[in-house]
């Protein structure tokens, strides 16, 4: 009956290593108000001081957004009052955002418009207490992006679909942590309902406090419901900002928009007029890390497996681990080991893999003894338990273990006679046909030496006994 | 030891008089370290700052003394008083680190200097007008003033060896008719151009950039991190509300009510008008700097708030020079001094 039309704002933390604008550290800190400068406090007389590394980092959402750049751009006042907007006004872009009129590439056959993306500051954190609201200035001037799509989004699951496809890229851009529940990336989605096929625009509410992705999706469609309600009973939909409440499932009004809020935008004038040359612009566009898409079809090439793909994509920092090995070792065993051994060490500890004691170097080690025969897959279990927890030679602790595989013919074949002589009826099994018994074999000379001969060698010289 | 209390808002600690040399007074509006900072503001009436604007600490480093901070206008917006010139005229001080927006830091009976705007680092400057106000040094002499100077920017501008011949002059407004020295300049084949600029317009670009910036730059007083609060509020509004009306004085309030009228969205393009008509006068004076060494102002508009040039005033003269000639207007500062005040107009 009508036709859904979206637009998605979404604000995003950059993990620049200074602050936007002042020359406070950019780090979370959990206790309020102990990562603080004079600037962030707008104490009388502190002017902003535009940090570069924020400026590189926007270019290259910018570039990977295919927009076009602002080469000239300047810096503005948004003017309201409110107890956690320190100066009375957040410096942003208005009239030149960085990128404008862009897109991104959600499937193949999608493309979302996107209308800008501009760098300003962020606010400080208010918290809402029952005797007070209570300020968090750790947060002032915090450098953020927002990027902004034209009302171009027809679903849920294309909503969903393009939040995704943002968090993926910004993050192996390596601006941004993107994480809506650390409050890294925030979405606010704008709705609203048209006669199908007409060109004339509905009136659109604002959804905000989406608190996940599938908040996202669930929100879209509790609107669309409750938009499609009210104008089929011929009643208007209001302007109106509401937030998605997670535990009734249910949009809820948080205040009416009368009119267009006039911020009184005017030109920062502490900041100089921001010019991007040709050169440097190039530059960076040269230097962008390579995409997920991209990394895809290499790994697709390389013969991993869909689940070893999907799985290492979506964990970025295993993802860059892996980069560093995947030219140097066996790269199906080096994904297998990560999805599996190291992933569950990392979920349990909850620890990134740059914190655990597993180099690529001593990674890279023990994939090759893997595949030069010196240890067995099941000890490459035992053995990377200890590299994640304390580091060290993979040799000197195979060693320590006692755990060096045994591929000596001679010695493999006198374990195997002895097997033989003690199963006759087991040798007269497989050579009537079961092959179970081979298995069974195989089991027994495994425990008479605790599994520590090499198996495809032990296989290859049983059934040259056997013949 | 200080002549009138009364052109001072602080007063630092007990001073040994032998430092005099060392002694200098700062206007309200910056930042000092353990002296309360006030802007003459009930605002701010009991701010006591927690670090000291850069251009202090390089003056402490080299062992200077703070007597003082000087009264000022509220913020310094509405007609000048200038107890920083008067500071510095009684022989409390030194010199005093002043600022001025229009013009009002220059004394004619003093050495006063507004620099180049951006030569002065401008951080611990509590500012009505970003674009507008500069940091300036007050002194009895040429020589204080260069040191002074030298002091906060690291360069030498000293000797002061002057050749008047081949200088070229402009002379801005009509003040200059009775000037013996305009008339000593013109005898001697000093080339000499006279200008006249719209002083009405000037003045209304001035003004209306004035509004705009101090209509946002003075948006961080509200009570809630430092400064003066209300005691009469009951929720967040009345708070802003009760706080910003009773913290600033009458003027404050017109300016800052002008500012966010021309900020309305449907006024906007009035400022953005002010700042091209900025921009030509800025490109005006440059291509007079291409073919001049000085512009005389003799009872003209006041141009460099809007353009951003350096200015001395020295025996009575204001004279301008081209961006970071600081040192040519030491230089020609120097020689006027030489000639003995019977110059002044």
């Amino acid at each position: 009956m009508y036709d859904v039309v979206i637009g998605i704002e979404i604000h995003v933390e950059l993990k620049s290593k200074m602050k936007a604008f002042s020359s406070s550290l950019n780090k979370f800190v959990l206790e309020p108000n102990k990562n603080i400068s004079f600037y962030d406090l707008a104490y009388p007389g502190c002017k902003p001081k535009l940090n570069k590394e924020v400026v590189e980092m926007a270019l290259k959402a910018s570039l990977q957004f295919n927009c076009f750049i602002n080469k000239k751009m300047y810096f503005e006042r948004k003017c309201y009052f409110y107890p956690d907007l320190p100066k009375g006004y957040q410096i942003t872009q208005n009239e030149t955002p960085i990128g404008y009129n862009g897109y991104l590439k959600i499937d193949e056959e999608r493309k979302i418009a996107i209308e800008r993306i501009h760098i300003e500051e962020d606010t400080a954190k208010s918290i809402h207490k029952d005797d007070g609201t209570y300020l968090d200035f750790n947060r002032a001037g915090v450098p953020l992006i927002e990027i902004v799509t034209k009302p171009v989004i027809k679903s849920a699951e294309e909503a969903m679909l393009y939040v995704t496809k943002v968090q993926e890229t910004l993050l192996y851009l390596g601006i941004s942590d993107v994480k809506i529940e650390e409050g890294s990336m925030r979405c606010d989605v704008n709705i609203s309902l048209k006669e199908k096929d007409s060109e004339v625009l509905g009136q659109k509410v604002e959804i905000k406090n989406i608190g996940s992705i599938s908040n996202i999706g669930e929100s879209i469609n509790y609107e669309i419901k409750r938009q499609t309600e009210i104008l089929n009973k011929g009643a208007k939909v209001y302007n109106e900002t509401r937030r998605y409440d997670d535990k009734i499932k249910e949009t809820i009004l948080l205040r009416r928009k009368d009119e267009l809020t006039d911020y009184r935008f005017h030109p920062e004038v502490n900041l100089p007029l921001v010019i991007l040359s040709d050169d440097y612009i190039e530059k960076v566009r040269s230097d962008l890390p390579i995409m997920p898409s991209a990394l895809r079809d290499k790994y697709i090439k390389l013969g991993l497996n869909n689940n070893n793909i999907k799985t290492i994509i979506s964990n970025y920092s295993l993802c860059c681990f892996f980069e560093t090995v995947i030219l140097k070792t066996d790269p199906l065993l080096a994904a297998n080991l990560l999805t599996s051994e190291v992933l569950t060490y990392l979920n349990k500890e909850k620890r990134e893999i740059k914190d655990i004691k597993l180099t690529s170097a001593n990674f890279i080690q023990l994939i090759d003894a893997l595949t030069e025969g010196v240890i067995s897959s099941k000890q490459v279990k035992d053995v990377i338990l200890i590299l994640m927890h304390d580091g060290g030679d993979v040799f000197k602790i195979i060693d320590e273990l006692g755990l060096k595989q045994i591929s000596d013919d001679k010695f493999i074949f006198d374990i195997i006679d002895k097997v033989i002589s003690n199963n006759e009826q087991s040798v007269l099994d497989y050579k009537s046909g079961q092959t179970r018994a081979f298995k069974f074999l195989m089991g027994q000379i495994m425990k008479e030496t605790k599994g520590q001969i090499n198996p495809e060698k032990t296989k290859e010289l049983l059934e040259k006994r056997l013949s | 030891m200080i002549k009138d209390l009364n052109n001072y808002i602080t007063i630092n600690k007990p001073l040994n008089e032998k430092g005099i040399n060392k002694f200098i007074a700062v206007k309200d509006n910056i930042v000092t370290k353990g002296l309360k900072t006030t802007c003459f503001s009930k605002m701010l009436n009991d701010f006591l700052p927690l670090y000291n604007a850069p251009i202090i600490t390089s003056l402490i480093n080299e062992g200077f003394i703070i007597v003082g901070k000087t009264k000022m206008k509220e913020f310094n917006i509405g007609e000048g008083v200038n107890a920083c010139a008067d500071v510095v005229f009684n022989g409390d001080v030194l010199a005093s680190i002043t600022t001025d927006i229009g013009g009002e830091s220059l004394n004619s009976s003093l050495v006063a200097l507004r620099p180049t705007y951006g030569l002065l680092c401008r951080e611990g400057l509590i500012s009505c007008a970003d674009s507008l106000e500069q940091i300036g040094i007050i002194s009895r002499t040429i020589k204080d003033n260069a040191m002074l100077l030298q002091v906060v920017t690291g360069h030498n501008y000293s000797p002061f060896s002057f050749e008047l011949k081949d200088k070229k002059i402009v002379i801005l407004g009509d003040g200059y008719q009775e000037n013996k020295l305009i008339k000593k300049l013109e005898t001697e084949g000093i080339e000499i151009r006279y200008l006249s600029f719209d002083s009405q317009k000037i003045s209304l670009i001035q003004q209306i950039i004035l509004a705009v910036e101090a209509s946002s730059n003075l948006s961080k007083f509200d009570g809630i991190r430092y400064g003066y609060r209300s005691e009469n509020f009951n929720d967040v509004l009345s708070l802003y509300k009760n706080t910003r009306s009773e913290g600033f004085g009458l003027e404050v309030k017109k300016m800052i009510l002008l500012g966010t009228y021309l900020t309305k969205r449907e006024n906007i393009n009035i400022y953005y008008k002010a700042l091209k008509l900025r921009q030509e006068l800025v490109n005006t004076l440059n291509d007079i700097f291409e073919d001049c060494d000085y512009i005389f102002n003799t009872g003209g508009p006041f141009l460099v708030s809007l353009t951003g040039h350096p200015i001395i005033s020295v025996t009575g003269f204001q004279i301008m020079a081209n961006y970071y000639k600081e040192e040519n207007l030491y230089k020609l500062g120097y020689y006027l001094e030489q000639l003995g005040s019977d110059n002044n107009v």
